[in-house]
């Protein structure tokens, strides 16, 4: 078996593809909430991805990957049987977890997958788990079951409505603060920074929750060696990849996040995607491309 | 040839791209010497009695020996002869600070030119890679131990070639997925081509070392588990120097401001100086300002030229005689039309709305009074401001000691800047971990991060089989061949009185003492002998005369019958006694 061999992939919906890959040195050390860093082929972007399941025995780990930009689509393409060129981890301090008492985890695209070891795990220490999750529609929606034998309450939010409650995560949440039927002692959220922010607003203001967010900014080395991954934190500069991923939300300084440090690739993004040719419709067939524009 | 015949000889500039032409390219900047070339540079030598060179030189490359060789046209044996004492030769004659170390000692440039001798040595390193002649990977007797070194760079794969030749088994961690260190993610390909350092790597796979490619140690593994599970016996750190230091002033985290080290390790190692044909992107800008006077900031000013900048500036704060940078490299940014803002210091970075850089403010400097180094310390002017336009911003003034091995590993001593505390030969306070390069000096180069390399195989090799026994209270000489008496330190020399044991009489000549200054890592030898003549039983003076008093230790070096190597340091005022 070569390295970092895809096992096994699966698309469960639509753009969201789970992979396990076998790499025992990381699935032996990983825990909730680390990540890794990977690199499709040679000539690959090296992108984070959370770990979200390991099985030590067997030596693999998981991840899910929603498709995106030219990496993620790379990876769509990908089948089992294939290798990856580079995969580092893990990476990234594990989540602050302990028994908090009740604790809402809730998380949106990527992030559904990506909370899942976090409510495994604060089940596992005594929590009573409320799990939110949400998707723009029931399609969207992965995982329930899942999260049916880590949670003591699982609530779908979808933004049409056409599964459980319409809307996002901060307005279900809201309504629970409000009601008061049961006093939240911490709140973990996993998903895009827009929605992470607006829950960060929205449990400052209601009483200050302790709010624990994993900030999604750029990365390159994800070692604390180049700094792009830097963020404003409590008024100090910190970094993603060692520091984090997970912050105390109520500290980041999210405006500079999401309208700054994280739009400075939109131009070249495109560019990049647009060079990846839809008739490139499998990995192998893009090696092959590469590797006779080489020779050429 | 005469040595007035050879003052004659003219130095042979070495050849480059037009600075117009390579600006656009990422091509290397000098071509190299061509065997005339060679020829004629190595003729100017004058092969001095006591060359001041190999003084410079921090690893002591016998200069005037390879010299010589390349004078009777015997290139490989010359590449060879460097080998001996610098194991990357073809890096170190591309990217050494040769104007400060062996040219700057040599006799030559008292009048004129010195001798080119970073040209020969990358010459020769050249000559040997290019002509096929790989070289046979030694074959050692395995033994038995295991060593796991951390981190890729010069003094990484320096230590692990020193021990694959002493028979150890031995594992480079890196954290990236190809290896050496800023040779690959920093130093651009116009400066040290790729494939070079591809080759020393190949090298050392092919007499045996192994490279586990991206492991980032203290995530994957700790030092710890890389003794109880992996079953090290030893454990080399050279990670670095890698946490990028940002300036603290307003508008730093804005869109188009970068950490060289980001910068760079997009350009080089992620090669998005290729970008689109490799995917990773990089902003590119017309009017490029890149902060800082070293050789990482030449590097970044240079780069961005070659991505279509119409200008760079470079933004430092003290005066162009005080940058840090390799005189090569200032003038050829120079030459390629790179604009100086000297004694000037950014206060400010200033945005549009969509939170991208606009432009930068900052101040003037003057050179005040000498400071503690003796460097004319530079104030700033009182109200005298200037702003430049500028879309990509790139932050050059250092790094500091990257803390993911430290964090990791609590019981590694740390001083106050992050830096691993060891000792003269790298052993740090945790038993069998040694350190050196960056991570213990701070950003250096790259042949002093060799050097500590170097200075740790032989640490390694002595702590793991310790054939040495205190025989005083203040040496440890191996009792079975050697015994100190009395050492007595004179003004011009150094007695020691030894008395060889256990050796038989045809052996004596294998035995061989060395006594050396140990001075930044390195090592000066004043003394190498064999000693045929002695008898074991017998008690002999050695006279010394090279041995520099004012130094305050002496490395004294014994080759057992078996070509091992002990040594220990000595400390003056413990001789003394
Ligand atoms: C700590 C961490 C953990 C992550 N875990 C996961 C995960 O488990 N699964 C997963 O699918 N994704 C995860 N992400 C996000 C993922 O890294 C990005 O989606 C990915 O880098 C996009 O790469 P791309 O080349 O496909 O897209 P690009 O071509 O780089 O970008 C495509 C589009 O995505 C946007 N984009 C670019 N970078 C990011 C980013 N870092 N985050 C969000 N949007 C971005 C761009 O603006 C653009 O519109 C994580 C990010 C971080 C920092
Ligand atoms: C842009 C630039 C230009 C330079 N130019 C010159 C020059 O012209 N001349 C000169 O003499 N010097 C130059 N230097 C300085 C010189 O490169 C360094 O002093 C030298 O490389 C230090 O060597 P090192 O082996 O200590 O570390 P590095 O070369 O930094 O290598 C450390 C390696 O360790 C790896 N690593 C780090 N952490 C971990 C971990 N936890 N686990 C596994 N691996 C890890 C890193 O990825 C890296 O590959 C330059 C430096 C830079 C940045
Ligand atoms: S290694 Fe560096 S200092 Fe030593 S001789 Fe070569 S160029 Fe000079
Ligand atoms: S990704 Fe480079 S410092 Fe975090």
């Amino acid at each position: 078996m070569s390295k970092f061999e895809i096992l096994k992939k699966e698309e469960f919906v639509p753009n969201f593809y789970k992979l396990d890959i076998s790499v025992p040195t990381i699935a032996r050390k990983a825990k909730a909430g680390q990540f890794i860093l990977v690199m499709v082929d040679e000539r690959s972007e090296k992108i984070p991805l959370t770990l979200i399941d390991w099985d030590k025995e067997k030596g693999t780990i998981s991840f899910i990957v929603q498709e995106l930009g030219l990496s993620t689509s790379k990876m769509a393409f990908m089948e089992e049987g294939d290798s990856f060129y580079s995969i580092v981890g893990p990476l990234g301090e594990p989540a602050y977890l302990e028994n908090f008492g009740t604790v809402v985890v809730s998380g949106g695209c990527y992030g559904i997958g990506a909370t899942y070891p976090i409510a495994k795990r604060l089940k596992e220490l005594g929590n009573h788990v409320i799990t939110i999750i949400e998707a723009k529609n029931e399609n969207l929606l992965y995982y329930e079951e899942e999260f049916k034998t880590v949670s003591d309450e699982v609530i779908l939010v979808t933004t049409d409505g056409s599964k459980g409650e319409r809307g996002h995560i901060y307005d279900v949440l809201e309504h629970m603060i409000e009601s008061q039927q049961r006093q939240i002692d911490h709140i973990k959220v996993i998903g895009c920074n827009v929605m992470m922010s607006k829950v960060s607003k929205l449990t400052k203001e209601k009483g200050a929750i302790p709010t624990y967010a994993t900030v999604i900014t750029i990365m390159v080395d994800g070692t604390g060696m180049c700094g792009s991954c830097r963020l404003s934190y409590d008024g100090k500069t910190k970094f993603a990849c060692v520091d984090g991923p997970e912050f105390n939300a109520h500290k980041i300084d999210w405006e500079e996040i999401i309208h700054v440090r994280n739009t400075s690739y939109i131009s070249e993004e495109t560019l990049g995607l647009q060079n990846f040719s839809p008739e490139c419709r499998s990995l192998a067939k893009y090696q092959e491309k590469s590797k006779e524009e080489e020779t050429s | 040839m005469k040595s007035k015949d050879r003052m004659k000889i003219v130095f042979s500039e070495m050849p480059t791209q037009p600075p117009q032409v390579r600006a656009k390219n990422f091509r290397e900047v000098p071509y190299g010497y061509s065997e005339e070339m060679a020829l004629q540079e190595a003729n100017r030598c004058l092969n001095c009695k006591k060359p001041k060179c190999v003084e410079g030189c921090p690893v002591r490359v016998p200069i005037p020996e390879f010299i010589s060789l390349i004078q009777e046209g015997k290139f490989l044996e010359a590449a060879w002869k460097i080998k001996e004492r610098n194991v990357l030769p073809a890096v170190c004659g591309r990217v050494c600070p040769q104007e400060s170390q062996c040219e700057e000692k040599c006799v030559r440039g008292k009048k004129g030119k010195p001798v080119g001798i970073g040209n020969l040595e990358r010459f020769v390193a050249d000559y040997e890679r290019f002509s096929g002649h790989i070289p046979e990977p030694m074959r050692v007797k395995k033994n038995r131990k295991k060593v796991a070194i951390i981190g890729s760079g010069p003094s990484g794969l320096t230590t692990a070639g020193d021990l694959i030749q002493q028979g150890y088994e031995v594992t480079v961690y890196e954290a990236f997925h190809l290896g050496g260190g800023v040779l690959v993610y920093g130093i651009p390909e116009f400066r040290l081509p790729k494939s070079v350092v591809q080759y020393e790597i190949q090298n050392l796979e092919n007499s045996g070392v192994k490279f586990v490619y991206d492991s980032v140690i203290g995530r994957v593994r700790s030092i710890d588990e890389l003794f109880s599970e992996d079953g090290y016996d030893a454990v080399y750190i050279g990670v670095g120097a890698g946490l990028p230091v940002f300036m603290n002033i307003p508008g730093e985290n804005l869109q188009g401001v970068y950490s060289a080290n980001e910068y760079l390790t997009r350009s080089n190692l992620m090669k998005a100086y290729l970008y689109p044909d490799y995917d990773t992107p990089l902003l590119t800008g017309k009017n490029v300002v890149v902060v800082g006077g070293g050789n990482v900031a030449m590097d970044s000013a240079r780069t961005a030229l070659r991505l279509d900048a119409k200008n760079v500036y470079i933004v430092y704060r003290r005066s162009r005689e005080q940058m840090p940078a390799r005189l090569e490299e200032v003038h050829h940014a120079e030459e390629e039309g790179i604009q100086f803002k000297l004694l000037s210091s950014p206060v400010e970075i200033m945005g549009d709305e969509k939170g991208r850089i606009e432009s930068i403010r900052c101040q003037r400097y003057e050179l005040g009074e000498p400071d503690k180094s003796g460097r004319a310390r530079p104030v700033p002017i009182e109200g005298d401001y200037f702003e430049l336009t500028t879309d990509l911003i790139i932050i050059a003034i250092g790094n500091k000691a990257n803390p993911l091995i430290t964090m990791t590993t609590p019981d590694l001593e740390v001083n106050k800047w992050g830096n691993i505390v060891t000792d003269e030969l790298g052993r740090t306070s945790k038993p069998f971990v040694y350190a050196g390069g960056d991570i213990v000096t701070g950003a250096a180069t790259v042949i002093s991060a060799m050097g500590a390399g170097r200075r740790s195989a032989m640490a390694i090799h002595e702590d793991l089989f310790p054939t040495t026994e205190e025989i005083t209270e203040s040496f440890m000489i191996p009792k079975e061949i050697l015994e100190l008496k009395h050492v007595a330190i004179y003004p011009k020399s150094v007695y020691l009185r030894v008395n060889l044991v256990n050796v038989s009489e045809k052996e004596l000549d294998q035995v061989k003492i060395r006594i050396s200054h140990v001075h930044d890592f390195f090592e000066t030898t004043m003394f190498e002998k064999t000693v045929p003549q002695w008898s074991p039983g017998e008690e002999h003076e050695i006279d010394c005369p090279r041995i520099d008093k004012s130094e305050k230790e002496y490395l004294i070096t014994i080759n057992d019958l078996h070509g091992k190597i002990m040594s220990k340091i000595i400390v003056a005022e413990d001789v003394k006694k």
